[in-house]
């Protein structure tokens, strides 16, 4: 497979990143601006926006987030098996279950425990 | 290219999967019962350690057979270090047995996380001692102080547990990068993750008396640094004292030896095995940093009033001494006493530093705080405690028959034979100094009068252990020839 | 193969602008992004190094779910808690910044100096076409030779879990949170926690934030601000 291959996808960025840019700078320069107080307030639902924008985060998102990377590398390891597994034969898939077996147990622990729980 | 299956030689790997179906057996435990009905599982976890240690015995490890292509090794050193890690989980476990329970840390602490993370990190240790490549290095260390990370913070209420944690985590992230960096480097100047190999590769370029080229010193630095970090090797312990200071006292007592014994065993493997025919470039990095780590460590543990830092201190002028031990390497002949000195320092550290850590967690169990008033007439209200803690004192400071005094005085044989003279002056030096803030602590304990509220308790194997502690420094002192034979055996390992 | 080149220093050009924005910018937030930008274009890297599947991984794990996890945490932490950032003693900078132009100097020279090189293995290109590819190949190394490292991979993961469990669990709310659990439920679909036809007047008033029944058969939790309901932690009562 050679770089060649990559070429579309190198021609698409730049086609998207040409497309991106001079349809925002078209409008920019067309579209008529007069500002005005209330104009420039940040709309939301008709309601004026009383709360900071960057609200805080509750850790249950922390929780989550930190579960979905540990099986993310799961699945990224898990991958490459599954493409080769014709070749790893019984010996890979041992392995690879094995592998599972032991995230499985950390799973387990996670349900048990009730980090899974939305409250 | 056809896929090579070799079903690998389990029967070597008894000893770490007896410590990892302890891990599971205490996580299953965990799940089904309550925690007020918890208690049991540090029997668990200490028969299994026992079992682990006992199934060292039914290996034969002189054959320094390996397994999984050569990323497993059974052999003399890969013994040693699992002998320690285990001895030195055995110990840790005897001196948290009770404080995790009790309320001295706000919130408790749960029992049966703790304990598998201790277990989590006496496995890694025990494959660092028995890697074969660096892949398995880096994975060993990982899971040896990403376990210790957790532990440092599980007084999670107390601010500087977390902070102390913190401290370690980024720091021991930041390493961890550097040492990646170096096996990248390594990878790509010798072709190979295998340590065998890359010290073949690596007597093919270094040749005659032709400069070494910069990248080659570069991977060494870099893993070196990595390395120093684990260590706590002055200039990269910036995160000891806090982490120390501020890990529940168990916690500061496991994390002074296991994590270092992965540490110093991973330089061992790498520096020594691997990257051996560089030995020229690395020995004098090695002296300078075991000469500041060891002055360091030592003068600042004088102002310390807090014992647990002090203890901190300390522990990073003990790392001096047992960088000095590697840095007396001459070859890999069978005579050579270096990384054997290292490794025996290492055994008899977890006896003296466990030990005093323990004293520490005794005191806090019955009221008392940690620092040095709270060791005033200790002698007064509990007599046997205080021998235990002058024992471990005078033992850290070097004291004859004491374990300490031998740990060093085989470094030092190690110096002078390799010609470091200078260093071996240095030990003898910096162990006067640091007779000052060791005694200091005996003084109060005997000399002044009792103070603050004392609450009598009951720990039974927190006393076991510190007895078995007190004995083991007074017994494997005078009978240290059998423990160093077998860490002498190192060199047959590596050859 | 100068193509290639140009394509590599564009690429890193990108990558070691972006990350000198992660360090330089003042929003974190920027830093985030900025850090998203490098790690796509190490990624584009590892595509021109023919490593297909490292690049998807960095993708996947690092621009898909590290930088979730970075960005959680800027939300949990409020801006204005944050010390002053660029801060330290100026000894301390030019000590770190002359530290750091040490650093780049080695590897400068290292990589200019460069004339060792490992014996390739035996994946040749011609060796990874033959099994179908990039992928493929990592699979038949990965899981014939590589068993060990892999399962102790799995190891450190789990390990990494409950570590990361343990700590994370908000247990200083986790009692209060299980006596609420008895006595209310909680909705967040309507706006002042009400789940039942009642009239609004009837309901009592919280009172500085602090969660009421309501009464009735099933108890209700008042909530005014979205606030109230944030301070629940993510773990429900024990099951044990």
């Amino acid at each position: 497979m050679s770089l060649a291959s990559y070429a579309v996808i190198g021609l698409l960025l730049i086609t998207a990143t040409i497309m991106g840019t001079t349809l925002l700078l078209v409008g920019r320069f067309v579209r008529p601006s007069r500002p005005t107080p209330a104009k420039l307030q940040p709309y939301e639902s008709g309601v004026p926006d009383v709360n900071p924008p960057r609200a805080r985060f509750t850790p249950r998102f922390y929780l989550v987030a930190l579960l979905f990377v540990i099986f993310d590398v799961e699945a990224i390891f898990l991958y490459p098996w599954a493409v080769a597994f014709d070749a790893l034969a019984l010996y890979g898939y041992v392995q690879a279950a094995l592998f599972v077996g032991l995230l499985l147990v950390g799973l387990l622990y996670e349900w048990k425990k009730g980090a899974l729980e939305w409250v | 290219m056809p896929v090579q299956l070799v079903a690998p030689d389990w029967s070597l790997l008894v000893p770490p999967l007896v410590v990892l179906g302890t891990i599971l057996v205490l996580l299953a435990a965990d799940l089904v019962l309550p925690r007020e009905r918890q208690a049991g599982l540090t029997v668990v976890a200490l028969l299994g350690l026992a079992v682990s240690l006992v199934s060292l015995l039914a290996i034969d490890w002189t054959a320094g057979a390996s397994t999984f292509g050569g990323m497993y090794r059974a052999d003399s050193f890969s013994l040693f270090v699992s002998l320690v890690a285990l001895v030195a989980g055995i110990l840790s476990i005897l001196v948290s047995a009770g404080y995790v329970e009790s309320g001295i840390e706000p919130g408790g602490m749960a029992l049966a996380e703790y304990l598998s993370l201790l277990l989590f990190s006496v496995l890694g240790t025990m494959l660092v001692g028995a890697a074969g490549d660096l892949l398995m290095i880096f994975l060993g260390i990982e899971m040896s102080s990403l376990a210790v990370y957790a532990l440092t913070a599980f007084a999670r209420r107390r601010l500087t547990s977390i902070e102390g944690a913190l401290k370690y985590f980024l720091l021991g992230a930041f390493a961890t990068a550097i040492f990646l960096y170096g096996i990248a480097w390594v990878y790509g100047l010798t072709g190979s993750i295998m340590l065998d190999d890359i010290a073949g590769a690596l007597r093919d370029i270094v040749q005659g008396d032709a400069p070494v080229e910069a990248s080659l010193l570069l991977a060494l630095l870099l893993l070196a640094v990595g390395l120093g970090f684990k260590v706590a090797a002055v200039p990269f312990h910036m995160w000891t004292p806090d982490a120390y200071q501020g890990a529940p006292t168990p916690v500061s007592a496991y994390m002074s030896v296991v994590p270092k014994v992965a540490g110093f065993a991973a330089m061992a493997r790498v520096l020594v095995q691997g990257l051996s025919p560089l030995s020229e470039q690395w020995l004098l990095l090695i002296a300078i940093l075991a000469f500041i780590t060891m002055v360091y460590g030592n003068v600042v543990a004088i102002a310390q009033r807090d014992v647990k830092r002090m203890l901190g201190y300390s522990s990073i002028g003990h790392t001096g001494y047992m960088l000095a031990g590697l840095a007396a390497f001459t070859s890999l002949q069978p005579g050579d006493r270096s990384v054997g000195s290292m490794l025996f320092y290492l055994f008899a550290y977890a006896f003296m530093n466990i030990g005093a850590f323990g004293v520490v967690a005794w005191l806090q169990e019955r009221g008392q705080g940690v620092d040095l008033e709270d060791f005033q007439g200790l002698a007064a209200r509990s007599p046997l405690a205080a021998i235990a803690m002058t024992i471990f004192m005078l033992s850290l400071m070097g004291m004859p028959p004491l374990i300490g005094f031998y740990a060093k005085y085989y470094v030092i044989l190690a110096l002078i034979e390799a010609g470091l003279l200078w260093l071996a002056v240095a030990i003898v030096i910096m162990s006067a100094v640091s007779a000052f803030f060791y005694l200091r602590v005996v003084a109060v304990m005997y000399f002044n009068e009792p103070a603050g509220a004392w609450q009598p308790a009951r720990t039974p194997l927190l006393g076991a252990g510190l007895a078995v502690m007190a004995l083991g420094n007074l017994a494997l002192g005078l009978f240290s020839g059998p423990v160093l034979d077998l860490a002498q055996r190192w060199a047959l390992a590596f050859a | 193969m100068a193509i290639e080149v140009l394509i590599f220093y564009l690429l890193a050009g990108v990558a070691i602008a972006a990350a000198a924005g992660v360090v330089l910018a003042r929003n974190p937030v920027h830093s985030a992004v900025s850090l998203v930008l490098s790690f796509i274009n190490v990624a584009a890297i590892y595509v021109v190094l023919r490593a297909e599947f490292l690049a998807v991984a960095q993708i996947i794990v690092y621009t898909g779910a590290i930088i979730v996890l970075v960005l959680f945490v800027l939300m949990l932490v409020q801006q204005q808690d944050l010390p002053e950032f660029h801060g330290g003693r100026p000894l301390r900078r030019a000590v770190g910044f002359l530290l750091g132009l040490a650093l780049l100097a080695e590897v400068a020279a290292a990589i200019l100096t460069r004339s060792l090189r490992g014996a390739p293995g035996s994946w040749t290109p011609e060796a990874v076409a033959a099994v179908g590819g990039n992928i493929q190949a990592i699979g038949r190394e990965l899981y014939s030779a590589y068993m060990l490292p892999i399962q102790a991979t799995a190891l450190l993961l789990l390990a990494a879990t409950i570590g990361a469990l343990f700590l994370a669990r908000p247990e200083l709310v986790e009692e209060r949170l299980a006596v609420a659990r008895r006595l209310f439920t909680i909705s967040l679909a309507h706006p002042r926690g009400v789940d039942t036809l009642q009239p609004v007047a009837e309901l009592p008033a919280p009172q500085d934030g602090q969660l009421k029944p309501a009464g009735g058969d099933r108890s209700l939790v008042m909530a005014r601000t979205a606030e109230e309901f944030t301070e629940q932690p993510a773990w429900g009562e024990s099951r044990r």
